[in-house]
């Protein structure tokens, strides 16, 4: 936000003999900035939970004026009034920046299971399962397979298809030949991409419609990258919180106070004030930021080999 | 392994530049009669209120190996600057019922808070690491 505000006697002559001359540029723009962010990332059963929850605020704010109250330009004033005959040049920015930016991460995983015995391939029929599938060796995970199929002989060595299933739901049973049987049951389930979660961001309430939009998860995807070493320079550090270089993303007040008379002639019978000022008497209101912000990250993991 | 990571970064500037003036410009000098007082005043009262807080919470459970960390920060850089000019410059001022002022007056006011928490806790294990990092950093240049 910013502009040019100008209140002006230029190259002129100004002759008053009934009341007071006033040349009054007043300022008083605001910015509300209210922001919101949550990010929820969730993961299933596997050997192996990583859970990482980041959180960060960063606000850009700028209002920058121009104001200005003049008397310039060869300009002749003159009040002639005995007892109402002041001139006043006044210039006043009471702008404000209110920025009120909340984020807030979530990262859980569930139970984990540990190191197992592969249980017996069995002939019998494939049951759907609705949790992580099994490839050779370690197992891999897909939350976005609901069915895949995996091996067991038993209901209680499909292990990661216990929680998905009921008790009747009998075995789950793999329709491929090719499964091994691992010596790890490891699994990466819980480890939901960020550009799944940060896909998923729109889906919450949290949001206005259509946001965030395409272009700033796109730009949000590419500063996480696969590190959080966003900034690349070998560290971990609140400049990685910066979703720019430097001191982008700055809250910033820069206005231009000019109240003058130049080059002219001012005869009043009264009192002459020439006033630039950042505070309004009359209201109280004066120039002023207020910067508030809250992050929250949390990361949970549940039981299992490693979490 | 749970990491958890928050913080909270604001760099707050108010910079002004008032200048109230009585002065010659290509046209000339000026030239101001009165007969109640001359004034001029430039006056700067900003004012700049910066509240941060940042908390993080990585909790593991039981297992063969539990790594929990956090990094709770918030930093601020805040400045409170710019200029102030009250002037008669180039110019003829009369007086001849009250006084003639010429005043700047900076009132400026910065407050600044910061919280940073962090909590990180492992549950049982045959190893459990937890590392919890908490800065709070203001920088009032």
């Amino acid at each position: 936000m910013g502009g040019s505000l100008v209140a002006a006697i230029d190259n002129s002559k100004v002759e008053s003999t009934g009341g007071e001359i006033t040349v009054d540029a007043y300022a008083n723009s605001s910015i509300e900035a209210n922001g919101q962010a949550v990010g929820v990332t969730a993961g299933g059963a596997g050997g192996v939970s990583i859970n990482v929850a980041l959180a960060a605020v960063a606000a850009t704010n700028i209002t920058g004026n121009t104001v200005e109250a003049s008397i310039n330009g060869g300009s002749d004033v003159d009040a002639n009034h005995v007892t109402n005959g002041d001139v006043t040049v006044s210039a006043t920015d009471v702008s404000s920046i209110t920025a009120t930016l909340v984020s807030a991460s979530v990262s859980a995983g569930g139970p984990v299971v540990r190191r197992s015995t592969w249980p017996a391939r069995s002939s019998t029929p494939a049951t759907p399962c609705r949790r992580p599938l099994i490839s050779t060796g370690t197992a891999t995970a897909s939350s976005t397979s609901p069915t895949s199929t995996r091996v067991s002989s038993s209901s209680t060595s499909c292990r990661h298809c216990r929680l998905a299933r009921t008790a009747s739901s009998a075995t789950c049973r793999a329709t491929t030949a090719t499964l091994a049987r691992p010596t790890t049951c490891k699994t990466g389930d819980d480890d939901l991409a960020a550009d799944v979660a940060i896909d998923a961001l729109d889906s919450l309430d949290v949001f206005a419609a259509g946001q965030p939009d395409a272009a700033y998860k796109t730009a949000l995807k590419a500063k996480i990258g696969s590190t959080f070493d966003i900034d690349g320079d070998g560290g971990i550090s609140y400049l990685d919180l910066l979703l720019t270089p430097g001191t982008g993303d700055d809250t910033t007040v820069g206005s231009t106070l000019t109240a003058t008379i130049a080059g002219s002639q001012v005869d009043t019978k009264g009192k002459v004030d020439v006033l630039a000022s950042t505070y309004d008497a009359a209201t109280t209101d004066r120039m002023e930021i207020e910067s508030t912000g809250v992050a929250i990250g949390i990361a949970a993991g549940g039981a299992g080999g490693g979490s | 392994m749970n990491i958890a990571g928050a913080g909270v970064v604001a760099f707050n500037q108010i910079n002004n530049a008032v200048e109230a003036s009585i002065e010659g410009d290509l046209a000339g000098r000026s030239t101001v009669k009165a007969e109640d007082g001359v004034t001029v005043d430039a006056e700067n009262r900003a004012h700049l209120l910066s509240q941060l807080g940042a908390v993080t919470v990585s909790a593991g459970g039981a297992g063969a190996l539990s790594v929990n960390v956090t990094v709770s920060a918030t930093y601020a850089d805040n400045t409170l600057g710019g200029s102030l000019l009250a002037n008669i410059d180039d110019s003829t001022v009369d007086s001849s019922g009250g006084n003639v002022t010429v005043d700047a007056d900076a009132e400026n006011t910065l407050e600044a808070y910061g919280q940073s928490v962090g909590v990180s806790v492992g549950g049982a294990a045959g190893v459990s690491i937890n590392l919890a990092v908490s800065a709070v950093l203001a920088a009032i240049p």
